[in-house]
């Protein structure tokens, strides 16, 4: 939408709607460690593409008016230093310390699968690899590594951000995160490596999708072209079996229906113990290959890798940053994502509503925070939400802490 | 410094506790003393068996472990390493005395190698990369009791699970673990364990790997990787300290630069080489870094002084006498220089190489390993081509070898990836049709010998009674003070 209104927009954005005290509450996590704020650096796109890297702030004011004055584009989260970013970046000792864990989805990862959209396009129907995506990882992310302070965050245009806060994610080393995000990246290069789909990671994240597989098989067609086929057939290495299904494909017509001959074909071929190691999994194979999430390895991995933060508004789509409910992700649909200019004019509606009910009435209308006034509340709460689910953990750090110190 | 004064403590009764395993992580330097005649005697001993690992896996059988470990001990047992062999193949002492010893030698002489190995990345990475091999298969030969009983002592923070966890793990396992084997796991923080999480070859559950006994041994590698990489560095940082005390200063700077196996200072038993025969033998049975400089030589009349004595040693330990070595190096010298000027420059070196001037030492041949880990400069022909040339200039000599392109081609493989004297031993396979006796080469020397053999110049078997030699300059085996490992530590952690 970049047009010439947006840099107003975003200044009204950032004085009156950007939620700065619930953020800087969830970078201090508890203010246990001043630190955690102090010497986490931010970056700044300024207008033109001007990058500033290696700010930082003391307090939420200082924060608060920095982004206000500045009037950023885009502002990126980066690690928590061992010192002040702003003071001592040319300091050799100068170097990360932690940072939340983070995991990128690009919906441009999975063009060579989609068939709705391409490029920066994002509609419902390929918006179902993300709620695939999000459903896998969210089970992985809190069962497998037993984290609980999951983060999802709409990236502005066509993917989803998840910053994992607790504690132990946050000081996870270079290689820890590796490791984490290798664990998870099961379709690696050259897409269809083999995988032990024995795993229990593999197994639950396949019978996710096989939930909401003939939604999505109907939705992109996947077997909707001969050569969608034969990209889905090459998954079977065993010619008599392709050939088989082939037959199928000939004499059925839409996705759905071949999908259910070709499942049909293999299961018989399964029941009567004709498939061989090959062929034994490729049921398997081509699910994940087809809704797998595909990951951003490397966001991953790098401690000091920076990350758009949350409640950013896109330049080029208008849309906010907004934090997601992992729990309705079915119901998120990125196309109704509120813009900056859907807020703003919202509002100045509401403004010009009150004043036009309370022009006698001696009642004070801005006690009320602008946000509340928008759809960017319901966005500010599922963010609240999240804290308060992360200040129990530091409530929990906080009695330690007294206790170790009662010690002495 | 402050090293104790000669005191004889070999007592092994109070030591118990520190003996507690066969298997070590090494985590904590004994505190006992033990005199230089032993100090340098371990150190050889493990060094030899390092090397040994290193020859077989450079052979390339690991592919089938059990072979491999076979090999191995037979290896450790023919160089008559015996307290290695028995401490290696577990259980096998009757006598509990004998068995500290054995462990005590371990464990001191890792720490001497620590010193030894601290210097320089590579040589670091080499050691490190030896150590887990030979932990790694000093591993594999324990029972399972032991196995449980290193595990608790070396806190490696794995728990043994309760049958709840244990029945809903055997649903999620079922495909970890291949049907008749035991279901033994243990429970982890999923942290310690990274590679098994990588590959997803663990279940994970609420931040925990649950591992299969067979498992483990990956994660205390990347522990004990971890942690004698970091030991090396701390080393490496008082290594100067260290080397200044004479009684093994020099023992420690050089140890890893020579030679365990047969001394080549004497040729005595093959006389083999005569300047007749020099051209020919140059071109059938020299390994490439002396081809190379006998190459150099003959056409520019001219070698810098690094050169000579790489050169210079090999053809002694070739056979060549000292009388036919000055001929052979004034005739060519003398194209470019008069004669005058060669006695008074060249000769006395060259007499002193063969320790008939100056010291009167016997020097001995350079090493693979000391030559590969030397320095050369750009013009210099020294060194080994396998390590010190582009692959390009690498490709250029070996054209001239009459081998075939699929052999050059796999030699340069090999070098490129850090192989130097598997490629070498590849060489001579080209070369011969045939691979070397030993498993690989490891001197140029015995690249020459073998090769000789094979072509029948000599019929007679040199001995390999495997004696370690170390060069006399370096030891001063006079000096016979207790070194106190406790202080060595002290000094180390200053
Ligand atoms: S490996 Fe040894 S013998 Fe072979 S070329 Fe290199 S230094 Fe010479
Ligand atoms: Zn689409």
């Amino acid at each position: 939408m970049v047009d010439d209104q947006f840099p107003d927009y975003l200044n009204v954005y950032y004085k009156k709607l950007f939620p700065y005290s619930q953020f800087h509450k969830w970078l201090s996590y508890g203010n246990i460690k001043p630190e955690n704020f102090i010497n986490r650096e931010f970056s700044f796109t300024l207008h033109e593409d001007i990058y500033i890297r290696y700010q930082s702030f003391n307090t939420l004011q200082e924060f608060e008016k920095e982004v206000q004055t500045r009037c950023p584009f885009k502002i990126d989260i980066g690690a928590v230093f061992n010192m002040s970013p702003k003071i001592c970046r040319n300091y050799p000792q100068f170097h990360p310390r932690e940072k939340e864990l983070v995991i990128d989805i690009d919906m441009t990862d999975y063009d060579s699968i989609r068939t709705c959209c391409s490029g920066a396009e994002v509609c419902q129907k390929c918006w179902r690899f993300m709620v695939i995506a999000v459903k896998i990882l969210e089970r992985a992310l809190r069962d497998d590594f037993g984290w609980q302070h999951l983060l999802w965050v709409f990236s502005g245009r066509r993917g989803i951000h998840c910053w994992i806060c607790d504690e132990s994610a946050r000081k996870l080393s270079p290689s820890e995160r590796g490791t984490v995000i290798d664990y998870l990246a099961v379709l690696t290069a050259g897409d269809s490596k083999r995988c032990n789909v024995n795993h229990p990671l593999l197994k639950r994240s396949i019978s996710i999708i096989k939930d909401e597989f003939k939604q999505l098989i109907s939705e992109q067609d996947f077997l909707g072209t001969t050569e969608r086929c034969n990209k889905v057939l090459s998954f079977i290495a065993d010619e008599k079996l392709k050939e088989q299904i082939n037959l199928q494909f000939i004499k059925y017509q839409s996705s759905i229906q071949r999908w259910e001959a070709l499942t049909l074909v293999i299961d018989n071929h399964f029941k009567r113990g004709l498939l061989n190691f090959k062929t034994k999994y490729c049921l398997e194979d081509i699910l994940l290959y087809l809704a797998y999430p595909r990951l951003d390895v490397n966001v991953t991995k790098g401690l000091n890798h920076l990350l758009k933060s949350p409640f950013c508004v896109h330049p080029k789509t208008g849309k906010v940053c907004v934090p997601i409910n992992p729990k309705i992700i079915d119901k998120f649909n990125p196309n109704t994502v509120p813009t900056i200019n859907v807020l703003i004019d919202e509002v100045n509606e509401y403004e010009k509503k009150q004043k036009e009910i309370i022009n006698d009435a001696n009642v004070n209308t801005n006690r009320l925070k602008d946000y509340k006034k928008t759809s960017l509340l319901k966005s500010v709460n599922i963010f609240e939400e999240f804290l308060r689910n992360l200040e129990y953990t530091w409530k929990g750090n906080r009695i330690k802490n007294s206790d170790i110190q009662m010690e002495f | 410094m402050n090293f104790t004064p000669s005191r004889k403590s070999l007592g092994v009764s109070d030591d118990k506790n520190k003996y507690d395993h066969d298997l070590q992580l090494y985590r904590e330097i004994p505190d006992l003393d033990i005199n230089l005649d032993e100090f340098e005697e371990w150190a050889i001993e493990r060094l030899k068996v390092l090397q040994i690992l290193e020859q077989l896996s450079l052979k390339g059988n690991t592919n089938n472990y059990e072979d491999y470990i076979k090999s191995v001990l037979q290896e450790i047992k023919k160089e008559g390493l015996k307290h290695m062999f028995k401490l290696i193949n577990g259980g096998v002492y009757k006598d509990y005395n004998e068995n500290c010893e054995a462990r005590k030698r371990d464990l001191c002489s890792h720490f001497i190698l620590r010193l030894v190995y601290c210097k320089n990345d590579e040589l670091r990475k080499w050691y490190i990369n030896r150590e887990i091999e030979l932990f790694k298969l000093r591993w594999s030969l324990l029972s399972k009791s032991e196995k449980l009983k290193f595990l608790s002592y070396n806190n490696t923070n794995y728990s043994a699970v309760n049958e709840e966890e244990q029945n809903i793990l055997t649903e999620n396992m079922r495909s970890f673990t291949t049907s008749g084997s035991t279901n033994e796991y243990f429970k982890v923080h999923w942290t310690q364990v990274l590679d098994l999480v990588r590959n997803r070859k663990v279940f994970l559950s609420d931040g925990f790997a649950y591992v299969v006994q067979n498992d483990v041994i990956s994660g205390i590698c990347q522990t004990f990787r971890s942690e004698l990489s970091q030991e090396l560095i701390k080393c490496f940082q008082k290594f100067s300290v260290i080397c200044e005390d004479e009684r093994f200063g020099a023992f420690i700077k050089y140890l890893h630069q020579s030679y365990m196996g047969k001394n080549y200072s004497v040729a005595e038993n093959m006389s083999t080489l005569s300047i007749s025969t020099i051209d020919h033998a140059s071109k059938d049975s020299f390994p490439l870094c002396m081809k190379r400089l006998h190459v150099n030589l003959r056409s520019e009349h001219h070698l810098k002084h690094q050169a000579r004595q790489q050169y210079g040693l090999f053809l002694k330990g070739a056979g060549l006498s000292l009388e036919e070595a000055l001929v052979f190096w004034k005739s060519e010298f003398t194209k470019k220089m008069d004669a005058d000027k060669f006695d008074k420059q060249y000769s006395y070196n060259i007499k002193h190489n063969y320790g008939k001037e100056g010291k009167k030492t016997n020097y001995t041949p350079y090493s693979c390993m000391k030559i590969i880990m030397g320095a050369v400069g750009i013009d210099e022909y020294h060194g080994c081509p396998y390590k010190h040339t582009s692959s390009q200039a690498l490709k250029q000599l070996l054209e001239t070898t009459n081998i075939s392109a699929q052999s050059i081609q796999e030699i340069l493989n090999l070098s490129q990836n850090g192989h130097y004297q598997i490629a070498c031993t590849k060489y001579f396979e080209a070369k011969h049709g045939i691979s070397p006796r030993s498993t690989a080469i490891n001197h140029p020397n015995q690249f020459f010998e073998e090769s000789q053999k094979l072509k029948g110049r000599t019929n007679e078997e040199s001995n390999h009674n495997g004696e370690s030699f170390l060069n006399d300059s370096l030891v001063n085996s006079s000096v016979m003070d207790d070194l106190s490992m406790a202080e060595l530590e002290e000094s180390m952690d200053c």
